[in-house]
């Protein structure tokens, strides 16, 4: 319990100094913070639209912390989850295009189609990274960069052209047959469901498996982990695998939510979210380093993320205001060290 | 340095502790590694703040928060690991911090006049114009002294200085030290080694658990006396070798060349057999090929040519987990950065590579019970102290490291031991305690590859020993060979 404690606190702290610290920049704007904070939280917990896009953020947050974490903790940093969602994403509107399948097996077959896809864009970095040399950061961002447009083109020359659209565009509709279940009462698929039971399941994966046990291996003790004959190369790839395809994962939930008619235009023409850190793949790092690289807390990094996220359509003009002050909570809790230094608590560092 | 007092969470690390160095002698500080010898010497030198006590230089008592005050006061500390900046020469280096400079600009020939000064007046000489990195140990150790020197150091601490130094070299530091002394400077001389703090100080304090056990006049001091303040025991330095019988060879190493980063033939055209039921010694001065030797056999590294056959098996081409399973036991050089996980538990680490063998795993999930279980027989049949098998790798000290290390690859039995430099760095009970491991697994009719610099380990243990020389086996002496035959042969001196 107290280890629980000694790792919660630092972020409980950071969150707080980065409120405290959103609060002084809006006051220095004349705004008066409780205002604010009222329209943010109101905005997305107080009402039914603001809740259930509150579920639709955390999927995919959660999947793409994890997305990062997981092949962190073999030493190898993720940094594509953008391009991998949208990869996934767009595999999995393929498949529904394309292949009309029954009930059911229809969504299914469309999601691990995208984990395919989204695994095989991150295994080139992890590839490169293991076998070549070429950090995978770089090239990461570097395929960001050709998986986005890559299926961009795919959606307006392929898809659209196929399906019926709405809202002047900015919606696709996919028969609702091939979509994922949505959960009553709200606006929104299981995938928030199905995103805290990976989270929960990557937990389990890696302290309690092989694999998992040779990943934490690698990514602590590479020199150590060779000299006993485990090979370093193909875990980082194995783990960049399992990153990628839960990247793809989110991104077929971004698609296949029946809830919000699918967002595919939407998704893609505006960013999903923009604004918000370019995207989600990279709020997914976020995430995962507020959440201190644990599948756990990045479920509960990924709802405090989605709040914010989804209140700040309710803040009016006031928006950029918000953003700064995400982004300040962001830099107090990814440098435990700072925080707790400033409180003197104590806290060890928490990239492992 | 009076009552002083310094506890880290959990381990009282000094209980009161009075010493006093008189002017111009050398003071030996010894006692097993976690005496604590180096925090008391890190609080002198300002690195770490006392809980209680008192310093007085010269009669007046000091504060020293940090190692700024501390140098201001006269004192210097050669650290274990130095901290040289590798690429600047051995000359900018010395002046780093303290540059003579004009206007913002370093005024070079002040500087190399007052740095020839110095070296003119104590008589450490070092090739000015060389990169830090270049320099060889000795040297570089005499760079870090010339750079206490020059902030005026009255005062210089020595922490464990031979530890990286060859026989030779240490001569050299002993000859440097007693010039300083004539000069006047104090030196301070920490170290777990008995032969060299009788021939080196004046004086000595002997310090065991965090307390000051006695202190002596160095001319009534003896090996045993020191020995047994030091360890609190009798120590018998006799191991029980069974009769030398060597059965069939195990490891046959043969025409072995084997290229590094820097040099080309790191390892240049060796061979070597492993029989079972004997120790071979391989000794060297460190840097001389025993890594990339040890990493070949490992498949580690790519041997160029030459031909490694484990158990009447080719294993030049084989991966490192294949070659383990040959049923190879590995000591790697370096506890912290080849053999243990400082992050992970006792029981991650000892299944550390064996996470998929069946023993402890069922269709990919680990057996929790079953590591346990294990961690547990480590730690019980090696001796590791630890408050359980959860303790992290990091919170153990090193003689427990290494021991959960050696246990990990013994406790598998395997016909071929690998040890590489075992009781570096570890305490006198510790290397004992290791050391009889091996002489135990060579009665058992193991076959024990032991690489060392330490020569009195390698005379001690070995059956047959084996010397490298710039990555070459220049000479093969047998058990009862004296230090002196191996000495000539470590110089690279023939015949």
């Amino acid at each position: 319990m107290v280890r629980v404690l000694r790792g919660v606190v630092p972020s409980i702290v950071a969150l707080l100094l980065g409120l405290l610290a959103g609060s002084v920049l809006m006051w220095a704007f004349g705004l008066n913070p409780f205002n604010v904070f009222y329209a943010l939280f109101d905005g997305a917990l107080g009402t039914r639209y603001g809740q259930s896009t509150v579920l639709t953020y955390m999927s995919s947050y959660i999947l793409l912390a994890l997305a990062f974490l997981i092949p962190g903790k073999a030493g190898i940093w993720n940094v594509g989850g953008q391009g991998q969602v949208f990869i996934g994403g767009i595999t999995a509107a393929l498949v529904v295009v394309f292949i009309p399948m029954p009930i059911i097996l229809w969504p299914l077959v469309a999601v691990i189609a995208a984990c395919i896809t989204g695994a095989g864009l991150a295994a080139v970095s992890g590839i490169l990274e293991a076998y070549r040399n070429a950090s995978a950061i770089v090239t990461t961002i570097m395929l960001n960069y050709v998986a986005q447009p890559f299926s961009s083109l795919l959606l307006y020359y392929v898809i659209v052209e196929r399906v019926p659209t709405v809202a002047q565009n900015q919606y696709v509709v996919f028969p609702s047959a091939a979509t994922l279940p949505a959960i009553p009462f709200f606006n929104a698929s299981i995938m928030f469901i199905i995103a805290i039971l990976v989270a929960i399941g990557a937990k389990y994966f890696l302290q309690r498996t092989s694999l998992g046990y040779n990943i934490r291996a690698v990514g602590m003790g590479p020199k150590q982990a060779e000299s006993k004959g485990i090979n370093p190369k193909t875990i980082k790839v194995i783990a960049m695998l399992i990153g990628g395809a839960l990247a793809g994962l989110a991104g077929a939930g971004d698609v296949l939510s029946a809830g919000h008619g699918c967002y595919l235009v939407a998704c893609y023409q505006d960013n999903f979210a923009a604004g918000w850190f370019g995207g989600e793949g990279f709020a997914g790092i976020a995430v995962a380093l507020v959440a201190a690289n644990d599948p756990i807390g990045a479920i509960f990094s990924g709802i405090f993320f989605s709040i914010l996220a989804a209140g700040t359509a309710s803040v009016g003009q006031n928006i950029y205001v918000v953003w700064a002050m995400q982004g300040i909570i962001i830099v107090f809790m990814a440098a435990p060290y700072l925080s707790t230094k400033v409180l003197n608590l104590g806290g060890k560092k928490r990239w492992t | 340095m009076s009552g002083i007092r310094k506890s880290f969470p959990g381990v009282v690390a000094l209980d009161g502790v009075d010493i006093e160095v008189n002017k111009g002698e050398v003071m030996g500080l010894l006692g097993e590694n976690g005496a604590g010898k180096s925090t008391l010497m890190s609080i002198l030198f300002g690195l770490y703040n006392r809980d209680a006590g008192s310093i007085e230089i010269e009669g007046k008592p000091v504060t020293i928060k940090n190692s700024g005050d501390a140098i201001g006061l006269g004192l210097g500390m050669v650290h274990q690991s130095f901290t040289l900046v590798p690429n600047l020469t051995a000359m900018e280096n010395i002046i780093l911090g303290a540059e003579p400079s004009r206007a913002g600009v370093i005024d070079w020939r002040e500087a190399r006049r007052k740095v020839t000064e110095l070296t003119s007046q104590v008589g450490l000489e070092v090739p000015m114009n060389h990169q830090a990195e270049d320099l060889p140990t000795g040297f570089k150790q005499r760079t870090e002294i010339l750079k206490a020197l020059l902030r005026g150091a009255k005062i210089l601490i020595l922490d464990e200085p031979t530890a990286v130094l060859t026989p030779l070299e240490s001569e050299e530091l002993f000859r440097s030290i007693r010039r300083l002394t004539a000069g006047g400077t104090t030196v301070i001389f920490i170290t777990h080694k008995l032969k060299e703090v009788l021939s080196i100080t004046n004086r000595i304090t002997i310090m065991r658990r965090g307390k000051v056990i006695a202190t002596m006049e160095t001319k009534d001091a003896t090996v045993d006396v020191l020995a047994n303040a030091m360890v609190g025991r009798e120590i018998e330095r006799k191991f029980v070798f069974a009769e030398y019988q060597p059965g069939e060879t195990i490891l046959d190493i043969r025409n072995l060349t084997v290229s590094a980063l820097h040099n080309s033939h790191a390892v240049d055209n060796c061979s070597l057999s492993v029989r079972e039921g004997e120790i071979v010694g391989l000794a060297g001065v460190e840097g001389n090929g025993q890594s990339e030797l040890v990493e070949a056999i490992m498949g580690l590294r790519r041997p160029l040519s030459g031909e490694i056959t484990l158990r009447g098996k080719l294993v030049n081409e084989l991966s490192t987990s294949e070659i383990l399973k040959l049923s190879v036991g590995h000591v790697p050089e370096d506890r912290a950065l080849n053999g243990l996980i400082l992050d992970f538990s006792i029981s991650e680490n000892v299944i550390l590579g064996s996470a998929n063998r069946p023993t402890f795993s069922q269709r990919g999930v680990l057996v929790r019970g079953k590591v346990r279980d294990f961690a547990r027989r480590v730690v019980s049949a090696f001796n590791v102290s630890a408050a359980g098998v959860e303790v992290k790798a990091r919170n153990l000290s090193g003689g427990n490291q290494q021991k959960v290390i050696v246990g990990r690859e013994l406790a598998n039995e395997p016909r071929l031991l690998v040890a590489h430099q075992p009781t570096r760095g570890l305490d006198v009970a510790s290397t004992e305690y290791i050391q009889s491991l091996l002489v135990s697994a060579r009665n058992a009719k193991r076959g024990v590859l032991l690489v060392s610099a330490d020569f009195d380990e390698v005379l001690d243990l070995s059956d047959r020993i084996l010397v490298l020389y710039e990555g070459k086996i220049i000479g093969e002496l047998q058990r009862g060979s004296s230090i002196g035959e191996l000495g000539k042969l470590l110089g690279g001196v023939v015949g």
